[in-house]
């Protein structure tokens, strides 16, 4: 027996019922895509104030002008101590010349007011164009000064030279730097073959 | 010995400065440098690389005592023992200048003055009774019959 025309419902609540269904559907898949946050880093530096994913983080000098970039998958700070603390960064430290020096590690750390910059674990700085690569734990970077220096043990490479020392000093701005104490260097000959 | 061109030089010092503006590499303290049976020691040695970073001048300069450089001509021969306020070895030359004080002993034989050039693959030496800079000083040779060297 079919229902009489006043209870048959009527092609609009159809088409209503069908928007609602899609509707809920588009939410529910909507809401599986947000990737869940990283964790809230706990520190003994306290509660951070914020933290930052997939970072490029530009500084600049008084004057203006960039001098250090910092990109890192994940960047935290804590107010408390007012640093900031980076995963495996990359930094780029430009000097007053404007040659890029290239600088990355494990764990990095901004001191308060962004200085210095604190590299540890598998710590590495190409100095650029003369193709010198240092590789050591711990390397400092006092962006005020321009000046690096290791806290561990250092090896200095170029080409198939090395050195290595038990400190290791760069002033970036000036192009030089320093190996001090217990210092071995290995200078081999170029081969023919591999120098034509 | 011929297989020293082709060796690496090795150094050992308290200290390494490097300059990329003036593109030296300074050792200083105690700065003991080895290419195979060369040796070199001296209170700061001076590296000049090409542009590929290979070693090609090294300038030695002794402070408190002369800077010294011994190296093995043969394996049958005796070691050739050169002393001098500067040594200079030029690496692609295999030439060896020893400046001001110089002294070299060479199989009994013995070079002093002011400037003394050892070749060291052709084992050849040149003295000088005055450098470059005008410092002067009579050279004296002694040598030492075959006869009496055995």
């Amino acid at each position: 027996m079919a229902l009489p025309s006043i209870l048959r419902p009527s092609p609009k609540f159809w088409l209503a019922l069908i928007v609602l269904a899609l509707g809920g559907i588009l939410t529910f898949i909507d809401q599986r895509d947000v990737s869940l946050p990283g964790p809230i880093p706990s520190d003994a530096a306290g509660e951070p104030d914020y933290y930052l994913e997939g970072v490029q983080l530009t500084r600049f000098d008084t004057q203006g002008r960039p001098h250090q970039r910092l990109e890192t998958p994940r960047l935290v700070h804590t107010p408390e101590d007012d640093v900031t603390r980076a995963e495996t960064p990359d930094a780029r430290l430009l000097d007053d010349e404007g040659r890029i020096w290239f600088a990355s590690g494990d764990k990095g750390t901004l001191g308060p007011g962004g200085n210095p910059l604190t590299l540890r674990g598998n710590a590495m700085l190409k100095a650029p164009e003369e193709g010198w690569r240092l590789d050591t734990h711990t390397l400092v970077y006092d962006a005020d000064t321009g000046h690096a220096w290791s806290e561990s043990e250092a090896l200095l490479r170029q080409y198939e030279q090395r050195v290595r020392g038990e400190r290791f000093d760069a002033w970036i701005n000036e192009g030089r730097m320093r190996l001090t104490d217990n210092v071995r260097g290995f200078h081999p000959p170029i081969d023919e073959e591999q120098e034509s | 010995l011929e297989s020293d061109a082709n060796a690496p030089i090795k150094v050992a010092a308290d200290r390494l400065d490097l300059d990329d503006r003036a593109g030296t590499a300074v050792y200083t303290g105690d700065v003991e440098m080895q290419q195979g049976s060369m040796r070199l020691t001296a209170e700061r040695v001076e590296i000049e690389r090409n542009a590929q970073g290979e070693v090609t001048l090294v300038t030695a300069i002794g402070e408190g005592e002369r800077a010294y450089i011994e190296q093995k001509p043969a394996p049958e021969d005796p070691v050739v023992k050169g002393w001098g306020n500067t040594i200079v070895y030029h690496a692609a030359e295999r030439r060896v200048e020893l400046i001001e004080n110089a002294e070299l002993h060479q199989a009994g034989d013995t070079f002093n003055g002011a400037y003394v050039e050892y070749f060291l693959d052709r084992r050849v030496v040149q003295a000088r009774s005055e450098t470059q800079s005008g410092e002067s000083e009579r050279v004296r040779m002694t040598l030492t019959p075959e006869q009496s060297q055995q």
